[in-house]
């Protein structure tokens, strides 16, 4: 997808604006039509005239009234000159300026334009406020246990907690912005002796050649970058989590950060990366590699179940003991088993969809009905069998065991077609879908590393990171997948064996 | 991005010609008739007469296993055949057990069984037998009270069997693998019906193809020792009271020892090693070495088993009984020129140059001579002394 | 034509990949009948000749090393041309990539084959080659990489199915094997060249060595991927034998997937169909690597681009697909590729390598008196 975006920004030569101030008025308000809510304070003395400039509803009122004119017009001795008012106003955020375009994003970004007549240039002092939820507890990737903050809306507040999880003075965050209308401020974070270069180049310039206007948010970024936006597999995280996005900062991952999105994206990640959840970190070693492999499996079952069911129905291969009741229950079906699964896959994507759109209340007496009412009719009207409503009911579970919702999402589409193909083809036609799968993951790449990585190039010391959870001690390396400049995480303990009473 | 669309293009152009030519084969469990068990009886000259137990899967029905009977010269033609007498298609992929008429083992099962080797939704594991009387009706036996199919109970009978390991494993894997060695020949339980139940009444032994004699009783216990590891089965071995006058614990009193005019024990296999070696190329000797361990699970008599030297008596005595049977039985089979024992596989794994023939072999077996030994063991007399 | 080839960096593979894509690439469609057709030549000795045909292969393995490594990055089409010179070299490799492309073709027919015999017996062939082939040519356009890595996970997601082959040793008549080396040499020899089909594929590694990284290692991971499909195609042999008797052997087509037929899990009965279904991942590397290897010589001769080459192999070997119809015709073309293997992975490699090593010597031999003089 990036290189139809590709392209250069088009530089118009920028032009300062006029010095007298009803002119000016009129020039910005030329540039921004935005009615009543640009407003102008004017202020003479000695028939000097003095202008503040600024979007009501950006700035903060009191600060303006109390930091901004109420020093001016308290020093009655104060010579208006640009110099001198920056010299008494208590603003931190404060800067000459004289270009037009430059005050008029000003202005669109919250700060007020302070102009003398007659100068050669203007104040643009920074009172803006913004309007933002308070930190709440993270709703897309809930834990048990673990930190709870979760980002929200704010760079600023985002940039905080990071900060304040890692005082590392190499923690470096450079500016960039994306979309050529709405100007998004963006985070590029990566601590500079980890990181991998090549890596936060990458970055950097592919969301620099972005030519688009807006760009949604961290996760719309993502698809951005991607190399390969056909696929159903994200190639990238994104994260509410804090606590994820700073261990994966020490692995030597780069992250992205965008105003007013509650979501951090981070790469590069394999897919298995969307398998990891920072529980299995907080866990004791053990109960941690357990819950891992639990959720691989299951949503491997998730992708393998339906199908499975499909072709065992389609051709049999099962001990008679569980043909016999899988025979029976399905007697009664008016439907071939192709159709009956697609069609209660339907049934519970709709229940997913359904769920997530309501309110929470509402949502979940939306699970109990269609889940226990409708299920339950549907085999007594001999819509489907039984055993198909376990089968599905499993496999819709095993596809949310998945952290990542996206990768979630994706099992559960995957899916599909592979029920279509068992359909046809029976086990042969798994067995394609499952080949192709192969490929098709081999094929993608996260930020220019194999996707299959750890697994595919083999690193047998990443596994413990990703694919095994082992006991913090045998992870003194870095994973290696992400290049790290500096590999130790710790000196690796000396091996020292005590023998029995020592 | 071209590439893309290309494949998009190819993908989409893929799936409409699968679904528009009609996909593979398939077939839907409901839509199935399994047969579960096959019965094949000779009905006169170039015919066979073929019985299919089925199982259905109709929610009305109250019956869901049903019976057909025909007449063909081939078991695909019977097939095709029981397949118009019903309304469900006819797979065989679930059939578990297929009986033989003795009638028909006399004159040679081979082909039947080759068709069931070529057909690859057959599995490896069906059951073979023969049947004392005729096939057709053993499995129409008592239609109206079956609970579970006749596939389905013959197939847990004769497992039951095999894994109280009382008789030879009789799937069609091994009587291939007989069938086809030159040195072995085939095995299978022989069914009847008793009481309205049918029940396995012995074993059938096979020459090539043919059933040739039979088997019964205690010898099916020394077959399976010979033929097999073996770890577990009871053996029922008696002897006269006076062998054993000196072990007999004196109690005075006692008179129900009078119920039984000899002495029985009862022996628990534990584990047995069977080992037979070719000693003598020229003169065909064989050395037939048994090693029983085993437990005494129950005496008729009161024994005295305190003492290691009784135990040691008892071990030599039931030793010298089985080597007797056992070259009785060795005797048997070489008479009927059947080698269920394997002692060709033994004889050609020592024989360099080029491989016997099955028709050699049969003509060297009777010559052959054989050593028997038994060392019993019994490594334990149950809880008490 | 360049005789030596320089891939990028990034393309380069480990040495330590060789083990699996010689390995993978080995173990095809041709293992399944292994058994049963050294069988026939060789009795109950075949486990012992396939043995030593993997030890031949090994030895033809270090030929070929000491050959590829008289250049800096040469692939075997560059070398031809340089032994050669352009249009005699040319001419050759054209010829080999015939052999290549046939070997695709038998490959996913047998494949095919098989399926239609186990599982969907109306299936069209066209059908399944048409998937299969597609299969290949979506992985091969990923280059290299990408083939390297299918072979890696072929192996790696395949490796159960040699333990599931211990069930039937549960089975087996051990006498079966005895007398040990009852064979003579004609029939052995005879013997090896019968499993030229199963063994086939590693003279691949004359194509990708230009993409290994550490070149000096290559020839002791190569060694190592050897030794593993010999193991598991005498281990394959020896349970084949023990398992079946005599003439049982002789009469089944796919000794490996009938004996497969035994074993039966608790929710799964007929295991062989998971068997058949699993073994195209066995397969797929074949397919990927032939289909890579013809299509680079292609780009290399012709002068155009490999994706060009990729597709007209492809379609030149659907279309072939529909001339093959019977089971006989099949065997007639499987045998044929079978014999042209024996000559082309086998017997050529090693003439070529002394060609090469006495070219190369001559050409030193000159040197140094051209310096002494």
């Amino acid at each position: 997808m990036i290189k139809w975006l590709l392209g250069k920004k088009s530089t118009e030569p920028s032009k300062a604006h006029s010095f007298i101030i009803d002119e000016l008025k009129e020039q910005i308000k030329s540039e921004l039509k935005v009615g009543s809510e640009l407003t102008y304070r004017t202020l003479k003395k000695d028939k000097q005239k003095l202008v503040f400039c600024f979007m009501d509803s950006l700035v903060y009122k009191p600060g303006l009234d109390e930091f901004i004119i109420a020093p001016i017009q308290k020093n009655a001795k104060l010579e208006w000159t640009c110099e001198a008012i920056a010299q008494i106003l208590p603003i931190s955020d404060l800067s000459a300026v004289n270009q037009l375009d430059e005050v008029v994003t000003g202005i669109i970004e919250g700060k007020v334009y302070i102009y003398v007549e007659g100068q050669p240039y203007g104040l643009q002092a920074d009172v803006s406020k913004t309007v933002e939820r308070g930190i709440e507890k993270a709703e897309t990737e809930s834990l048990v246990y673990g930190p709870k903050i979760a980002f929200t809306e704010s760079l600023i507040g985002n940039i905080n907690i990071l900060r304040h999880n890692i005082k590392d003075p190499n923690l470096c965050m450079e500016d960039l912005t994306v979309g050529t209308r709405s100007k998004s401020k963006v985070k590029l974070i990566y601590i500079k002796d980890i990181a991998a270069e090549e890596h936060v180049n990458g970055f950097r310039e592919k969301i620099n050649q972005l030519e688009i206007d807006h760009v949604a948010g961290a996760t719309v970024l993502g698809q951005l970058i991607e190399n390969n936006s056909w696929s159903v597999f994200p190639q990238l995280v994104t994260t509410e989590l804090p606590d994820r996005v700073t261990i994966a900062l020490m692995r030597g991952k780069v992250v992205v950060l965008m105003d007013r999105s509650p979501d951090a994206l981070y790469g590069p990640t394999p897919f298995f990366t969307f398998f990891e959840s920072t529980e299995d970190v907080y866990m004791r070693w053990n109960m941690g590699l357990g819950l891992r492999f639990l959720r691989l499996l299951a949503a491997f079952l998730s992708v393998l179940l339906t199908p499975a069911y499909v072709a065992v129905l389609t051709y049999e291969v099962i001990p008679s003991a569980l043909l016999v009741s899988l025979g029976q229950s399905r007697a009664n079906v008016p439907f071939p088993p192709v159709f009956e699964a697609l069609l209660l896959e339907f049934f519970i994507e709709l229940l997913r969809e359904a769920g997530a759109r309501l309110p929470t209340k509402v949502g979940q007496t939306m699970g109990i009905v269609g889940g226990i009412v409708i299920g339950q009719a549907a085999v007594d009207a001999g819509f489907t069998s039984n055993i198909l409503i376990i089968i599905i009911a499993l496999s819709a579970l095993g596809s949310f065991t998945t952290p990542s919702y996206l990768m979630g999402t994706a099992i559960r589409m995957v899916r599909f077609p592979i029920i279509i193909l068992a359909g046809i083809l029976g086990g042969i036609g798994i067995m394609i879908a499952f080949c192709f799968f192969i490929i098709h993951l081999l094929k993608l790449d996260t930020m220019g590393g194999s996707y299959l990585s750890p697994v595919y190039p083999l690193r047998w010391k990443d596994l413990g990171y990703s694919f095994f959870r082992v006991p913090t001690q045998y992870l003194s390396k870095r994973p290696i997948t992400n290049h790290p400049i500096d590999v130790q995480r710790f000196s690796a303990p000396k091996a020292k064996k005590k023998d029995v009473d020592e | 991005m071209l590439n893309r669309l290309k494949w998009i293009m190819l993908a989409a152009f893929f799936s409409c010609v699968m679904l528009i030519s009609g996909c593979a084969e398939k077939k839907q469990l409901e839509k199935l008739g399994l047969s579960t068990a096959v019965g094949y009886d000779l009905e006169k000259e170039n015919h066979i007469r073929g019985t299919v137990v089925i199982h259905k899967f109709d929610p009305l029905a109250k019956n869901l296993t049903e019976i057909i009977t025909v007449e063909a010269n081939t078991s695909k033609t019977l097939r095709q055949k029981q397949n118009l007498e019903t309304d469900q298609k006819l797979v065989s992929g679930q059939l578990r057990c297929v009986i033989y008429s003795k009638e028909l083992a006399k004159k040679g099962i081979v082909q039947l069984v080759d068709a069931l080797n070529r057909d690859p939704t057959i599995g490896n594991t069906v059951y073979l037998t023969v049947t004392d009387g005729k096939a057709s009706t053993i499995m129409n036996m008592d239609k109206e009270n079956q609970k579970i199919d006749l596939g389905t109970y013959l197939y847990n009978l004769i497992k039951q069997n095999v894994e109280s390991e009382q008789l030879l494993l009789p799937t069609l894997f091994e009587f291939n693998h007989r069938y086809n060695d030159h040195g072995k020949d085939p095995v299978l339980p022989i069914l009847r019906i008793k009481n309205g139940n049918v029940i396995l009444s012995g074993v059938a032994l096979f020459q090539d193809d043919r059933t040739v004699a039979e088997l019964k009783g205690d010898n099916i216990f020394y077959l399976k020792i010979l033929s097999d590891k073996f770890k577990s089965g009871t053996h029922e071995m008696g002897f006269d009271r006076s062998r054993f006058k000196k072990l007999i614990m004196n109690q005075e009193g006692n008179a129900f020892r009078t119920v039984y005019k000899k002495l029985f024990l009862n022996i628990d296999n534990i584990r047995s090693n069977t080992k037979i070696k070719l000693v003598d190329k020229k003169n065909l000797r064989f050395k037939v070495a048994i090693k029983l361990q085993s437990r005494l699970l129950e005496a008729t008599e009161p024994l005295d088993l305190a003492n290691p030297a009784n135990i040691e008596y008892i071990e030599k005595v039931v030793g010298k009984e089985m080597e007797k049977e056992i070259k009785k039985l060795l005797i048997f089979f070489q008479k009927n020129k059947v080698d269920p024992i394997g002692i060709g596989n033994e004889y050609i794994a020592h024989n360099r140059g080029k491989m016997l023939t099955k028709k050699e072999w049969r003509d060297k077996y009777k010559d052959v001579k054989f050593d028997v030994h038994v060392q019993n063991t019994i490594v334990k007399t149950g809880v008490i002394d | 034509m360049k005789v030596n080839l320089h891939p990028k960096e990034s393309l380069l593979f480990n040495a330590f990949q060789l083990i699996f894509i010689i390995h993978s690439v080995q173990v095809g469609v041709g293992v399944v009948g292994l058994p049963k057709i050294v069988f026939l030549e060789t009795k109950h000795d075949a486990w012992i000749v396939v043995f030593f045909a993997g030890v031949l292969t090994s030895v033809i393995l270090w030929f070929m090393i000491v050959m590829l490594r008289q250049y800096d990055s040469a692939d075997f089409y560059g070398i031809h041309v340089d032994v050669f010179g352009k249009w005699l070299g040319n001419f050759l490799s054209f010829g080999y990539i015939i052999y290549l492309i046939a070997c695709f073709f038998v490959i996913f027919m047998n494949y095919t084959e098989i399926v239609q015999v186990w599982i969907f017996p109306k299936l069209p062939t066209w059908q399944l080659a048409f998937i299969l082939i597609l299969l290949a040519v979506y992985a091969v356009h990923g280059g290299i990489r990408v083939i390297v890595g299918v072979s890696f996970l072929s192996v790696i997601g395949t490796l159960w199915i040699i333990l599931v082959l211990f069930v039937p040793l549960r089975y087996a008549d051990f006498t079966h094997i005895y007398p040990i080396m009852n064979v003579d040499i004609k029939h052995m020899l005879k013997g090896i060249q019968r499993t030229s089909l199963s063994i086939m594929g590693f003279e691949l590694i004359m194509f990708v060595y230009p993409f290994v990284k550490e070149k000096h290692r290559a020839l002791l991971y190569v060694q190592i991927g050897n030794l593993f499909t010999t193991f598991t195609y005498t281990l394959v042999t020896f349970i084949s034998i023990v398992f079946f008797a005599e003439d049982g052997l002789s009469k089944v087509i796919w000794p490996v997937i009938s004996m497969l037929k035994i074993v039966r899990l608790p929710n799964l009965e007929r295991f062989e169909f998971i068997a058949v279904s699993f073994w195209m991942l066995v397969i797929l590397p074949n397919l990927c690597l032939y289909l890579w290897a013809s299509s680079k010589g292609f780009s290399r001769i012709i002068k155009r681009t490999q994706k060009m080459g990729i597709w007209i192999i492809a379609i030149v070997a659907f279309g072939a697909s529909f001339f093959v119809k019977a089971r006989y015709q099949m065997n007639m073309v499987t045998d044929l590729v079978a014999k042209a293997g024996f000559y082309a992975a086998f017997c050529y490699p090693v003439v070529l390598s002394i060609i090469v090593y006495l070219k190369k010597w001559l050409a030193r031999r000159k040197k140094s008196h051209v310096k002494s003089a």
